[in-house]
């Protein structure tokens, strides 16, 4: 009953979702564009957290950290417009004017936005452009100071206890994360600043030599060809007040190459798009490293190697300066061709292009969001079938639910496996992997449970299971909104151990969350009194299987992670947090199996059992990277210590609710044990109820 | 456990049946259910503790002791150890899965797979009490130094005392070590201990041990002046005392710190009444000691509160330290080190995840640094270096408990199958 | 019966394990371990006092040789750039003082001047002019060794001749950081760290404080 309660909810909450916001107009019009171009554009290839990805890649995440979403929309004048990632990217490589009134930056909290000095808009739900920030006096510059403040505090380790007080004020925490998606937004839009505004410095005021600027400004291209003549004329006595001018220019060069981004420095600052001039280099090059290059550090370079390296970099800067400067004439689309194919030649001669077009396609396909809408169907066919069971109606629609579930479950698997061919990798080295993978893993393994027991309630789980675990990928992702396809720590890069430790652990964790959820299927069936004896026999012989096969898997990896670290760094066993998470799960299921072979519990406790289990495996899987501390906290995610406690509530109120089937369910009980059964039901009872009231409480006060 | 002894010498005619009774239980499901979920209890509250105390702490407080305290809910309450329960699940799994269980050709999945168990807990005994485990730092090589060349490793969480006697040249000849065993332990206000040894003409007084006396940030907050130590009642000497500061949570940045004074002998385990020197001593830095020292009967003689110090049967030498980052970030992909055994001219390439074994100690890339490093400036690599002569045994206790895990598994499997197959076929066949 | 007997001894193991443990209170402790020294570990110093022994306790990356520092400011570019930059030398000398942060020193940026991502060995670091040819930078070296080392280190990077105990002795004071320091102005042809060529009519300007022993004591 819960369980479709939970579903029902479900949906509707992907329904709202899609009818997510629409904002205030600040634009007047907005002329969408051409679909040729921005394919072009997608295709790029650009370097970024060490793996060459297409610009699609890039700005699908970009957007998601300051929109929380793929996509954009907004109204023109009564007219609701949906914009892609790229085309907003585009929008503020070439057209910033016209992004800055975009609305993107979501502020959930009325009292963060006027902590800055901007009034709130009626409904939070609508999204502020960067120009509505601007313009508000003072308010970036507010919003610096303050998260400015925050930042110094949490790097020193004096102030830990007040950094931490801080962090729990909610204004801190929207003004912090609007502060990043403000410089995310902010280096997007000036990333070519260079390109197309030019130096305000009319060179030809210095001397006849220099051809006159365009509209006093000179482009970037002509001053850093003509930088030898420029510093000649600085230099001479006569040239003092041209000094003054050349400073001011040099100091906007250095900013616009700080935009742009340079070489060496850790940024997410700006794009790498260019390939390196030496082939056997790996880094790619940013805009703003050709800007420095051909300046300030020329003198790291002979002359020959000068005149080399300006006869490669300055047509990259003229071609961007082509680009810029033509985005609303038709020889856009010609710049734009003529800029990506040289990239992109290039990227294909050093073999780094192929994987581009595979990732393009999974992007395009998006398989983990279309297998979810399948499991949805799934799951309304099912809930066709309950209303006549046994009739051919339902026989026949339960080929349905099979049908779709399958597809549903290819569709995962090929997601990633398309993932692990992108990286050349086992597919599970992130946290947010794991939730695909375990939730395919469990999907299958009640497939092939129904294979063999054919009574749909394997079917029925997995349904449930499917959309739950899709829809909490969904969730993760936008949470981390960092490129989920990661490059590897040093230590994890060994294919075998990433085979065979962690594959096996994820089964072992999949195995025991399931075994819990058929167990709910026991304990609603008891409570509420429907279903029949045998029912509840089969469900009791699903779950002791899948705890035995969870075992398995759980023991055996466990153990291959000791002996992985064995071999890495010479500790077997470390105490770590996830590893003593793993043997929790590990020692539950034994106590299951020993405490059954012990005549200790029966049908009913080998459930409740069960549901134990899934609470620790949640506390393995996601709780102990909540803790900080340890060799596995490179899965740190903020703020989902709220939801662990409403399903440490929940679970424990199912327990609770299994315990008192003790009293009421089953009241004949014989044997001479029975004073002591009953005591220990009770304490037990007792003590399920209480956690149940203690985990609400934290959980409202987090 | 001692008066179970007793009660079995106690009379003769009750001894079979108690000692019955005795057997039952220790190979019972019950004690087994007990034991494990005190184990899961003990593994969780471990766990949470970490938060505080830091993994060490944890460690030694849950994981390596016998007895604890732990506040559940307000209420103070005694429970035993992970040690003493792993000793009594040996016990038990011993008893119960090998010992009684029913042995038979037919189902060997379950014993083998108990095997594997008591071979891994095995494995976990002798490596908790005969590891020999430190850090080893070896320098590029400049020509300048010999910091490229080392055959010792020092402990980055245990300390020791060594006693050190110098030859002529001022060369170091022996040590004794006051190993992290004999100087652990709780030290009581205004505790001591004697250490000697028949090779030693004096007697080494140690008190006022302190565990800790630096923050976190390289200053020694312990370290007090004359004046302020003397004002909270701490030990004065060359114008200085120390007073204890909590531990932190990691253990490296740890400093002890001690009151050392020196008897000298007169006789066969006689010693004279007062001391001829004391000192304060703090830890010093491996690659840099600076101990206490003084004269006896024109013989130098050190005393230095040093992390503890193994030294390897071989000596190793760093060529070569190679480092790649992940390209436009500062993250390191891979790095690995070329050594040379010294004394053979041996060569190896030590990476991650591809240690050198040799006279049975293993040799891992654990890191580099200095931390923050320019190109160009001189780095070093640090090597994680143990000895464990249970090294292998979990490898080998894992493949026996998945193979006879499965076995067990895939026999129940079969057997489940053919008897559904059975009911099915009963159902059909009434239908 | 052979399962009791195993089980027994099984309970005397463990109680003698039990035992082990137990802390017996003896008059004494038998030194029972011992190793022979290293072949490479550095000589201990031997016969110090206990301030030298104590010294700096860093944290575990760095192995500091020995806990005295010396600081030094030093600006250095062609001639007529440094000349008219000595107002804002002085300026930012003043304004250099300790304080807090990691690493922990304070100053304030002199107009026109670009601040420079500092180093290792460059905490403060500046630079100025067309071309960027001037520089301007605060370091705090470890060991870093007396003022005569360091004065002709200077002078020999400006392609002159050493000077002499006497002649540093000789130069001119200037308050710097916490104390004195002595101020150094010298011009030359200018050949830095790594470069191929020297360049003429350079100038250097500078403070070097020398030596100061550095300990973590309240």
């Amino acid at each position: 009953m819960n369980r479709l309660i939970k579903s029902i909810r479900v949906i509707l909450c992907f329904v709202f979702a899609a009818a997510l916001t629409f904002s205030a107009a600040g634009i007047e019009s907005y002329k969408k564009w051409d679909p040729e171009i921005v394919k072009i554009f997608e295709a790029i290839p650009v370097q970024e957290e060490g793996r060459l990805k297409p610009m699609q890649t890039v700005a699908r995440y970009k957007l998601m950290r300051i929109n929380n979403s793929k996509r954009l929309r907004f109204e023109v004048g009564g007219e609701k417009i949906k914009v892609s990632a790229a085309e907003w990217l585009m929008d503020c490589l070439f057209r910033p004017e016209l992004a800055k009134k975009m609305p993107i930056f979501k502020v959930n909290n009325p009292d963060v936005i006027g902590a800055i000095g901007v009034k709130p808009h009626s409904s939070p739900r609508e999204r502020y452009s960067y120009e509505e920030i601007s313009s508000a006096p003072d308010a970036m510059k507010r919003l610096s100071e303050r998260t400015g403040k925050l930042g110094e505090m949490m790097e020193d380790s004096d102030k830990e206890e007040e950094s931490k007080a801080a962090r729990r004020d909610p204004v801190n925490v929207g003004l912090l994360s609007l502060k990043s998606a403000v410089n995310e937004f902010e280096w997007a839009a000036n990333a070519f600043n260079f390109a197309r505004d030019g130096i305000a410095v009319d060179l030809g005021e210095a001397s006849e030599e220099f051809k006159k600027a365009e509209g006093g400004k000179s482009r970037v291209s002509y001053f850093l060809s003509e930088f030898d003549k420029i510093i000649e004329i600085a230099r001479k006595p006569e040239g003092q007040e041209f000094v003054a001018k050349i400073s001011a220019a040099f100091n906007l060069l250095e900013r616009d190459m700080a935009t742009a981004g340079v070489k060496d420095r850790v940024s997410m600052i700006s794009l790498a798009m260019f390939p390196p001039i030496s082939d056997d280099d790996e880094e790619w090059v940013k805009p703003g490293y050709l800007i420095e290059q051909l300046s300030f550090r020329k003198n790291e370079l002979s002359v020959e190697d000068q005149k080399k390296f300006a006869q490669w970099a300055l047509p990259k800067i003229v071609a961007l300066e082509g680009l810029t400067r033509n985005v609303e004439s038709p020889s856009f689309v010609t710049y734009l061709k003529a800029l990506s194919d040289g990239i992109v030649d290039k990227a294909k001669e050093r073999e780094e292009y192929r994987n581009i077009e595979l990732e393009l396609l999974n992007n395009r396909l998006g398989l983990f969001h279309w297998a979810l809408p399948f499991y949805i169907m799934a799951f309304i066919l099912l809930a066709l079938t309950w209303l006549g069971p046994g009739s051919k109606f339902s026989r026949g629609l339960t080929y349905g639910v099979l049908g779709m579930t399958v597809f549903a479950t290819v569709a995962l698997i090929a997601g990633i496996c398309l993932r692990s061919i992108l990286l050349g990798r086992p597919p599970i080295s992130t946290l947010y992997e794991t939730i695909p993978f375990i939730t395919a893993s469990a999907v299958i393994l009640c497939l092939v449970i129904e294979f063999f027991d054919r009574k749909g309630i394997a079917l029925a789980c997995s349904v449930m299971i499917g959309i739950i675990g899709l829809f909490l990928a969904m969730r993760f992702e936008i949470k981390e909104a960092r490129d989920t396809l990661k490059v590897l720590e040093a230590v994890l890069r060994s294919n075998f151990w990433l085979g065979t430790h962690v594959i096996c652990i994820n089964i072992g964790y999949s195995a025991a969350i399931l075994g819990g959820v058929i167990a709910h299927l026991f304990i609603f069936s008891c409570f509420f009194n429907v279903g029949s004896k045998d029912f509840r026999k089969s469900v009791t012989r699903m779950v002791y299987g899948v705890t035995c096969f969870g075992l398995l898997f759980a023991l055996v990896g466990t153990v291959l992670g000791g002996v992985w670290a064995n071999d890495s760094w010479g500790r077997f066993w470390g105490w770590d947090p996830k590893e003593n998470g793993a043997l929790m799960i590990c020692i539950g299921a034994i106590i299951l199996l020993h405490a059954r072979m012990g005549g200790y519990i029966k049908e009913l406790g080998i459930n409740i059992m069960a549901v134990l289990i899934l609470m620790i495996t949640v506390f393995s899987w996601w709780h102990v990277n909540q803790l900080e501390t340890g060799l596995h906290s490179y899965g740190f995610t903020s703020g989902i210590m709220f939801w662990l406690f409403i399903v440490y509530a929940i679970e424990s109120a199912v327990m609770t609710l299994g315990l008192s089937c003790c009293f009421f369910r089953f009241p004949e009980r014989k044997g001479q044990l029975r004073g002591v059964r009953t005591v220990f039901s009770v304490s037990f009872f007792l003590l399920a109820f209480i956690f149940t009231i203690v985990f609400v409480n934290l959980a409202v006060l987090t | 456990m001692t008066d179970t002894e007793s009660e079995i010498h106690k009379g003769s005619r009750k001894r079979k049946s108690l000692l019955a009774k005795l057997y039952d239980f220790f190979s019972g499901y019950l004690l087994a259910v007990i034991l494990l979920t005190l184990l899961l209890a003990l593994t969780y509250f471990g766990t949470m503790a970490q938060v505080e105390l830091g993994l060490y702490e944890a460690s030694e407080k849950y994981f390596e002791s016998f007895f604890l305290t732990e506040k559940i809910a307000g209420v103070t309450v005694l429970l035993p150890g992970v040690y003493l329960v792993s000793a009594l699940l040996f016990l038990n799994l011993t008893l119960g899965a090998i010992v009684r269980s029913r042995k038979s050709w037919r189902r060997p999945g379950m014993l083998i797979a108990h095997g594997g168990i008591l071979y891994i807990l095995l494995a976990g005994f002798v490596a908790f009490h005969y590891t020999k485990e430190g850090n080893m730092l070896l320098y590029e090589p400049n020509g300048s130094d010999v910091r490229h060349q080392s055959d010792e490793i020092y402990n980055l969480t245990n300390w020791s005392i060594e006693v050190a006697k110098y030859d002529s040249d001022g060369k170091r000849e022996f040590i004794h070590v006051i190993g992290p065993d004999q100087l652990g332990g709780a030290w009581n206000e205004g505790a001591s201990r004697n250490f000697r040894n028949s090779e030693i003409p004096f007697q080494i007084k140690v008190s006022g041990y302190l565990r800790n006396i630096a923050n976190g940030k390289g200053q020694l907050p312990g370290l007090l002046s004359g004046e302020k130590a003397g004002d909270k009642g701490a030990r004065v000497l060359e114008g200085y005392g120390v007073e204890a500061v909590p531990t932190n949570k990691s253990m490296e940045f740890n400093l002890p710190a001690a009151y050392v004074d020196i008897y000298l002998s007169v006789g066969a385990n006689q010693f004279e009444s007062e001391p001829t020197s004391s000192a304060l001593i703090i830890g010093s830095e491996p690659l840099s000691p600076r101990p206490f020292t003084f004269s006896v009967e024109d013989v130098k003689w050190s005393v230095d509160l040093t992390r503890q110090r193994y030294t390897l049967p071989f000596a190793i030498e760093l060529e070569n330290f190679q480092k790649e980052d992940h390209p436009g970030t500062m993250r390191a992909r891979e790095y690995s080190s070329d050594v040379i055994k010294i004394d053979s001219g041996r060569k190896v390439h030590i990476s991650m995840n591809k240690p050198m074994r040799d006279a049975g100690y293993t040799l891992y890339q654990a890191s580099w640094g200095p931390e923050g490093a320019r190109p160009g400036d001189r780095l070093y690599t640090s090597l994680a270096v143990s000895y464990n002569p249970a090294d292998q045994w979990p490898k080998y206790g894992t493949y026996v408990i998945a193979i006879g895990m499965t076995i067990h598994f895939v026999q129940k499997l079969f057997s489940y199958l053919k008897r559904s197959n059975r009911s099915r076929r009963r159902e059909e066949d009434s239908e | 019966m052979f399962a009791r007997i195993y089980s027994l001894s099984l309970i005397l193991i463990l109680g003698l394990l039990g035992s082990v443990s137990c802390d017996r209170a003896e008059e004494y402790v038998e030194i029972k371990d011992s190793r022979t020294p290293g072949r490479f570990s550095p000589a201990p110093q031997l016969g110090l006092s206990f301030k030298d022994r104590a010294g700096i306790t860093s944290s575990s990356n760095s192995s500091p040789e020995s806990s005295k520092v010396s600081f030094f400011v030093k600006m250095i570019g062609p001639k007529a750039l440094i000349d008219g930059e000595k107002s804002r030398f002085d300026v930012f000398c003043k304004t250099l003082k300790v304080g807090k942060g990691n690493p922990p020193f304070e100053w304030t940026k002199p107009d026109e001047w670009n601040a420079v991502e500092g180093t290792t060995m460059r905490i403060a670091n500046f630079n100025f002019g067309p071309d960027k040819k001037g520089e301007c930078y605060f370091t705090v070296l470890p060991g870093g060794g007396q003022l005569l080392a360091n004065l002709n280190r200077w002078r020999s990077q400006m392609g002159l001749p050493d000077a002499t105990p006497e002649e540093a002795e000789a130069l001119p004071s200037r308050q710097f950081l916490f104390g004195d320091g002595k101020y150094v102005e010298i011009e030359g042809s200018f050949k830095g760290f790594g470069a191929s060529d020297a360049e003429d009519g350079y100038k250097m300007i500078g403070i070097i404080m020398p030596e100061l022993q550095i300990g973590g004591l309240k």
